[in-house]
């Protein structure tokens, strides 16, 4: 291998921003209200122990759920050749919010914890094919009446969530609410092990397609003319991406901005092209919220602020930054 | 005999009015006031409660005319009520709304024990029964320096650390302005999360670990649940768990309304910190703790 | 020409008929043959199914009768990729919602002839360098295309179709956004790269003095049906065009180049 060839693998931002993941999580390790030495780290008690396993299994979910956020985002911005579409479009979150909402009211949150995921996956599943089925009744299935069935279905979904909060007591309100803003510590491993699984091979789907991907944002017709099937594609990717939000929802909650912004940056700093796109995507998607949920441990002693609030009070200024940077530079 | 029937009649209107001027017609938007009033022995005063209103058994009688701290107006008025009483509003403006009712609203506090003993007395002078609120302030008075004797006795360093769970998803705890913050020192104990000003609040694993509390208390989840306390992740360490101090299935309502049942619930407190903890047991505590 | 043998035909389009609507039929039974190696124009008023012609032509709509021939097979019968390798359509719109930059556009043309696995070769590389320096858009490769004026990204998106390297180009008013310089540069561009590859060309265009330059062949639509098909002596005639637009127009012989200029008749012209 020359020399040229190991500095041409060094400039993809594939791998060097995939040498950072690993970085970035112990540095993330490090950081949480339980105080710790660094010689504490390097032999730790069983406490600490414990603690560092807890903090290990929250940034894996964090990294799943930043990476599948974004990853979903980027697709469905390209399927419905809007920049500024996120992966719950769908009504995906509607739905989620809908079932976790009848899981809490019926008294089955109590029995046990893994019925408010499996319920949301439930709901944003449902949701998913009755978005899809709906697009589909109406003969014409192109990426705008599957975004007008998702506003349609979304927005019943809100009503029904209304309505369950309506009829709540305060602590099962208590209980939806914060489900709603979104927590990041894992309640079960085989939920989180499904979404790093189709995390991994949506990526790696998405990346093989992504010159089909990208021939069709210049709209059915061109994209059809350079050789991609445009109606497939869009499916394709309105669905999988779907199905990754549908997990990292029943996961974490509702967790806004990663899937609107994520691609924008990496489009800003890298280019739009999705072969590279979608995989950036992931390991910056993850990393970004590793390091706000890190900040939403960290910033009070005793409390935990939601993930939700840090995603979008540190992701909005920065946004606006690359955004004008991005400007300043051509101008 | 007209005359003297009419005397009669007359008398006993007049008689009619005086028994009303001595009941009023109340209604109780909180489910502690209401077990108040029935401890008060004014229970026929009530003429309609919140939907939480749940004890004693009579007070599920009454009609429903709200819910805690939410009045539904139209109920309401239907009843007359001369007094609208209650610890909580959550919207301030529908105080107005019942005023131009015609009624007398009246808003209690109920953050700590002194709140209650004004509140019982103000009960006993609105429904005319001073002698029995004043019983009752003897009988609270009384037993609450009783758990602070018995509480005083172990010294404040090896009192054990008391994990009270509001709430699981998120984790919810007190803070030190509540009655059951109070409610846990009488009983002896020290709760975790005192320091902080605000009432109840979600709290995070790392520092429920930090703290390591020797005893846990989740009223919220059903009893024979202390074994899915136990097998959360991460929680084997902390030393209530170690030593098997979980406590599910608690009356909530002894724990969480500041009222008569305060006493009964400090006991339970007390039976759960006291009877059990033993001296190397809070040594183990205090070792564990986190530098 | 060809007609006889329906091998030879690069494209034939047999009793087409289409609606967008039940009823609202937009063409009914449209017939012509396109031999390899020709450049031919289709005009026709406005509305007359032109554009609808060239979806169903590139196989991206589907005619409700009839059916096209590419190389004598149905065109449903190819796959995308295969289809792509033979013809390449510009359509009249072009959607940019996301910031590529100019050279990644004109790179999408080789979608078809590389595998997902692979990068681009060296000679898909010259392939993109020739036909973005052809129509002078090399200079600005690295800008977004959002950021082009309606005319730039037209040459972008024909430099793409170009790059597929297809042996018929369908091309939906290819200079309505051009002023007459650029225009004349990218007919210019396109008759050399036709002459080279020995491709065909098929434009529709409202632009029928351009028409009657560039094609041999010129076929006028009107009511969803063919007027006139022929070369532009026979087919630019005063009557047909009156016909077809059914409004007067002068019709006289250029001195410069022989070929027929179209004035439409202006109310000061008339008296």
């Amino acid at each position: 291998m020359s020399f040229s060839n190991i500095r041409r693998i060094l400039s993809e931002p594939v791998i060097w921003i995939g040498l950072l993941v690993p970085v970035c999580f112990v540095i993330f390790m490090c950081c949480g209200t339980y105080s710790a030495g660094f010689s504490d780290l390097l032999n730790p008690s069983p406490m600490l122990a414990a603690v560092l396993k807890l903090r290990a299994a929250r940034l894996l979910c964090a990294f799943v759920v930043g990476g599948s956020l974004a990853v979903a985002g980027a697709a469905c911005q390209a399927a419905l050749r809007n920049p500024l579409a996120e992966p719950y479009i769908l009504g995906v979150s509607g739905g989620a919010s809908v079932g976790a909402a009848a899981a809490i009211i019926l008294g089955l949150a109590m029995i046990s914890e893994f019925f408010i995921p499996a319920f949301s996956f439930v709901g944003a599943v449902f949701a998913l094919m009755l978005v899809l089925g709906m697009a589909r009744c109406w003969a014409a299935d192109t990426p705008a009446s599957i975004a007008l069935a998702g506003i349609v279905i979304g927005s019943m979904c809100s009503s029904l969530l209304m309505f369950i909060i309506s009829i709540s007591n305060s602590h099962e309100l208590n209980g939806i609410t914060w489900w709603l803003l979104g927590s990041l510590q894992p309640s079960g491993s085989m939920l989180l092990a499904f979404s790093a699984a189709s995390l991994l091979m949506a990526t790696l789907l998405f990346t093989l397609l992504g010159r089909e991907v990208d021939a069709v944002t210049f709209g059915e017709e061109t994209a059809f003319s350079l050789g991609a099937d445009p109606k497939k594609l869009s499916y394709i990717l309105l669905g999988v991406s779907s199905l990754l939000a549908a997990c990292s929802v029943a996961v974490s909650g509702i967790i806004g901005f990663v899937g609107l912004i994520i691609p924008h940056i990496i489009r800003n700093l890298f280019g739009s092209q999705h072969r590279r796109l979608f995989p950036l995507c992931m390991l910056t998607g993850g990393i970004f919220l590793m390091g706000c949920d890190t900040f939403a441990r960290c910033i009070f002693a005793t409390r935990e602020l939601p993930v939700g609030v840090i995603t979008s009070f540190i992701g909005g200024p920065f946004f606006l930054w690359v955004l004008s940077r991005r400007r300043a530079w051509e101008g | 005999m007209r005359s003297v029937l009419v005397v009669i009649l007359i008398c006993l209107s007049m008689a009619a009015q005086a028994a009303s001027d001595r009941q009023p017609k109340v209604v109780s938007l909180s489910p502690s006031i209401t077990e108040i009033i029935f401890l008060l022995g004014k229970g026929d005063c009530l003429v309609g409660r919140s939907s939480y209103c749940d004890y004693p058994a009579e007070a599920k009688k009454l009609p429903v005319v709200g819910n805690f701290g939410v009045p539904f107006l139209e109920h309401l008025a239907s009843v007359k009520p001369d007094y609208v009483i209650t610890t909580k509003l959550k919207d301030k403006a529908s105080k107005q709304a019942m005023e131009s009712l015609g009624t007398k609203v009246i808003l209690l506090d109920d953050n700590c024990f002194d709140d209650y003993i004004k509140c019982v007395k103000m009960l006993g002078d609105i429904l005319n029964c001073p002698m029995s609120a004043n019983a009752e302030v003897w009988r609270f008075s009384k037993a609450l320096e009783n758990f602070k004797s018995m509480a005083d006795r172990v010294p404040a360093a090896s009192r054990p650390k008391v994990y009270i769970e509001v709430w699981h998803r998120p984790l919810l705890t007190c803070g030190g302005k509540t009655f059951i913050n109070d409610m846990i020192e009488y009983a002896g104990g020290i709760n975790i999360g005192r320091n902080e000003k605000s009432e109840y609040f979600p709290c995070s694993i790392e520092w429920i670990m930090q703290q390591n509390p020797d005893i846990i208390i989740c009223p919220a989840m059903g009893s024979g649940k202390s074994g899915e306390v136990a097998k959360r992740e991460g929680w084997q360490q902390i030393s209530a768990v170690k030593s098997n101090h979980i406590y599910t299935g608690i009356e909530q309502d002894k724990l969480y309304r500041l009222g008569p049942r305060t006493i009964d619930g400090i006991a339970i407190l007390r039976k759960y910190i006291f009877d059990d903890v033993k001296p190397e047991q809070s040594a183990a505590g205090s070792e564990g703790k986190a530098k | 020409m060809g007609r006889m043998n329906c091998n030879e035909d690069l494209i034939a389009a047999n009793n087409i008929t289409f609606a967008y609507q039940p009823g609202k039929q937009v063409l009914n039974g449209v017939n012509f043959r396109l031999p390899k190696g020709s450049v031919a124009a289709i005009v026709g008023p406005n509305g007359v199914g032109k554009s609808t012609i060239l979806k169903i032509l590139c196989g991206y709509l589907q005619p409700a009768s009839g059916e096209v021939l590419l190389e004598g097979r149905p065109i449903k019968s190819y796959d995308n990729l295969e289809r792509s390798r033979l013809v390449a359509a510009v359509p009249q719109n072009i959607y940019a919602p996301i910031p590529f930059t100019v050279e990644q556009v004109v790179k999408m043309g080789r979608l078809a002839r590389i595998s997902r696995y692979s990068r681009l070769t060296r000679e898909d590389k010259e392939v993109i360098a020739r036909t973005m320096h052809d129509l002078n858009i090399a200079v600005f490769a690295g800008r977004a295309i959002g950021e082009l004026s309606g005319g730039e990204r037209q040459r972008v998106m024909i430099a793409t179709a170009l790059a597929q390297e297809p042996d018929l180009l369908l091309l939906d008013e290819p200079t309505s956004h051009l002023d007459i310089g650029n225009s004349a540069r990218v007919i210019k561009a396109l008759i050399n790269w036709q002459r080279q590859k020995g491709s065909s060309i098929l434009i529709v265009t409202h632009d029928v003095q351009m028409a009657a330059r560039v094609c041999e062949r010129i076929i006028l639509l009107k009511n969803g049906n063919v007027l006139g098909d022929g070369n532009p002596h026979q087919v630019l005639t005063r009557e047909s065009l009156f016909q077809a637009y059914g409004h007067g127009v002068s019709s006289f012989i250029s001195p410069i180049d022989g070929l027929p200029v179209i004035l439409p008749d202006l109310p000061d012209a008339e008296y």
